[in-house]
């Protein structure tokens, strides 16, 4: 069998090809889909052929020239020229329209009791143009009662929103934005000893978390504690660690400062707050004098104290099996306590159970779609007729490649997070924190538009018309019907005299 | 030809509820040359400011102004002016053309044609 290849770009077909390299990809392998190309550039054929952004679209088929199985559908990102004495390439790269999920934020936005599927589908209508939503899911059957986001890439967005209801996502290569739930389609292959040239699975309980604690935002509330003064007691304990504190003793405000800070407590300072052991202590010495509340005194404290949004769920089966794995989120986008137990329902439903991942190097195929499902039988790796969602297709058309069917290799089934994913949402985190700052009530939007408008005088134009022997009232001559002059018939015949303008 | 200032800002006082639109076209016989500060026409004789007879907008982001003036009217007027106001009577022009004197005899009637254009 001979796979045979066909790439355009920018709707022009290149033949000479040293080398390609596809990669096609789901959301939840934090990539796009990608590819490399080079190319002979004899006597610098192909110096001024490329642009960045024009668009590459490439084929494949088994046995069949020119293929007919559209494969990828991207930009140009880089263009690279290489020579070296009589030897010169242009490798040009970039990623499908999957980039233009990464590229483009979704502005502060907020949606609450709204079925996931129309989260997606408002999300790409305001913030993604260039991207159809034919094969968005009608409805995910979850609703969620909250969840914010605040200048979140479309891509993450999209990701965190396909995590909680189990879907999957990915941009095809008619530019169409998939967003359907795992296992819907099936490739209709069986991956076993017919067309695995090689196959690598690996199971680890790395990513097993079955003890779950989701912090949210927090939120002050205020509270007052009442006391009456015993005339000694100088220490009084609060219910919740004060912030904010206001304390009058008898109506009288009294003026505070901090436990700890001070060795002799300065003049001018009648109380101290202990935020930690939540107390008011009155202050009484040499230089602040005595501050003691008398007995049967009246002293209110008036404070703010945290209402943290806290969640927390375990997965007994699996602690049993497993033991216990902690996970803990702190995002401070989530306000709302039902926001926090959806989160810790979805991260138990999805990791409480160890992870599998398999590369296969396949022949007799050339075309797996990412996002399908495919079926394995590979009993020396105890894996029996079972169904596996495909990850990513990679694909490398080299001359030896083709000619010997080596070119497709898959990855399928539970992605296990590597050191690429933990950079990522370290990355992705810090940006949460960060646009936590930036929510505002009142946001000021600058825009910056193409072109300016102008107001001119486009034409004038001075026009006559000689009245000859026409009859006209008033008129100091034309206004005696003595047979030299006939009634008006009603029309005019305008003569340029003179014009101007921009035009 | 001259797009006068008091034009500009008459357009820009349009878009909120204090803007009179253009309505007239006044003629003259001064001369003089134009400048974007004119704010009236150098010698308006009274009485001839005149209504615009047709308001075409056929085109987009153009407005054409066409009016006439009979014979008896122009009798004996030398026209090297005209301009555009709001007002049936006095006000500031939004634009004002000069030209070389074409005499009118009382045989001749006068059309003007103006097309404002938003670029």
């Amino acid at each position: 069998m001979v796979t045979y290849i066909k790439l355009d770009i920018a709707s022009t077909t290149y033949t000479d090809l040293l080398s390609t390299n596809v990669t096609n990809t789901i959301g939840d392998n934090n990539s796009s889909s990608h590819f490399t190309v080079q190319l002979k550039n004899i006597n610098g054929i192909y110096s001024d052929t490329f642009s960045i952004n024009d668009e590459v679209e490439i084929w494949a088929e088994k046995d069949v020239s020119p293929a007919t199985t559209k494969i990828f559908t991207g930009i140009i990102e880089d263009i690279k020229f290489k020579g070296k004495e009589q030897d010169e390439t242009i490798t040009i790269s970039g990623r499908d329209y999957t980039a233009r999920l990464m590229d483009r934020n979704v502005e502060p936005e907020v949606y609450n009791d709204d079925d996931i599927a129309d989260i997606v589908i408002d999300i790409m209508d305001k913030y993604v143009d260039t991207i159809t939503r034919t094969n968005v899911t009608a409805s995910t059957g979850i609703t969620l009662n909250h969840i914010s986001f605040n200048q979140t890439p479309v891509y993450d967005a999209l990701k965190q929103l396909a995590e909680m209801c189990d879907h999957i996502f990915w941009v095809d290569t008619n530019k169409d934005l998939h967003f359907q739930s795992k296992g819907v389609t099936s490739s209709g292959e069986t991956l076993n000893n017919t067309n695995v040239r090689k196959a690598t699975f690996k199971e680890t309980d790395r990513e097993v978390y079955n003890d779950v604690w989701v912090y949210g935002d927090t939120f002050l509330t205020g509270r007052e504690d009442t006391f009456t003064g015993t005339g000694t007691g100088s220490v009084f304990t609060l219910a919740f660690k004060p912030h904010n504190t206001n304390v009058t003793v008898n109506g009288s405000i009294q003026y505070g400062g901090v436990f700890g800070i001070y060795t002799d407590v300065p003049s001018g300072v009648q109380y101290l707050v202990d935020y930690h052991d939540k107390q008011i202590i009155f202050a009484s010495g040499t230089a602040c004098g005595d501050n003691i509340p008398a007995l049967n005194g009246s002293i209110t404290t008036s404070y703010q104290w945290d209402r943290r949004i806290v969640k927390h769920g375990t997965n007994e089966e699996s602690i049993a099996r497993y033991g216990k794995k902690t996970k803990i989120i702190v995002d401070r986008n989530i306000m709302k306590p039902k926001q926090a137990a959806d989160t810790v329902s979805q991260t138990l439903d999805l990791f409480s159970e160890p992870r599998k991942q398999g590369n296969i190097d396949l022949q007799n195929i050339v075309y797996l779609v990412p996002g399908q499902t495919v079926i394995v039988n590979l009993p020396n790796h105890n894996i029996d007729n079972v169904t596996y969602t495909i990850l990513e297709s990679k694909y490398i058309f080299t001359q030896s490649s083709m000619l010997s069917d080596e070119v497709l290799k898959v990855k399928v089934a539970d992605k296990i997070k590597d050191v690429v994913d933990t950079i990522k949402q370290i990355l992705l985190d810090m940006k949460k924190m960060q646009a936590a700052d930036t929510s505002s009530e009142i946001l000021t939007r600058m825009m910056w538009g193409a072109g300016s408008a102008g107001f001119r005088v486009k034409t004038w134009a001075l026009n006559t018309n000689a009245i000859g022997s026409e009859f006209i009232i008033g008129h100091p001559i034309n206004s005696e019907l003595d047979g030299n002059y006939h009634m008006w018939d009603g029309t005019y015949d305008w003569t340029y005299s003179t014009s101007g303008g921009e035009a | 030809m001259v797009m006068c200032d008091t034009g500009r800002s008459g357009l820009a006082l349009l878009m909120s509820v204090s803007g009179t639109r253009p309505q007239y076209l006044a003629i003259g016989s001064g001369s003089g040359a134009v400048a974007i500060t004119n704010t009236v026409l150098i010698k308006e004789p009274s009485g001839l400011r005149q209504v615009f007879d047709t308001t075409n907008i056929a085109t987009q982001k153009q407005v054409k102004f066409t009016t006439t003036w009979d014979s008896v009217t122009m009798s004996g007027m030398g026209l090297k002016e005209f301009g555009v106001f709001s007002l049936a009577s006095g006000g500031k022009c939004w634009n004002r053309e000069g030209f070389a004197n074409i005499a009118f005899d009382g045989t001749n009637e006068l059309q003007i044609e103006v097309t404002f254009e938003v670029f």
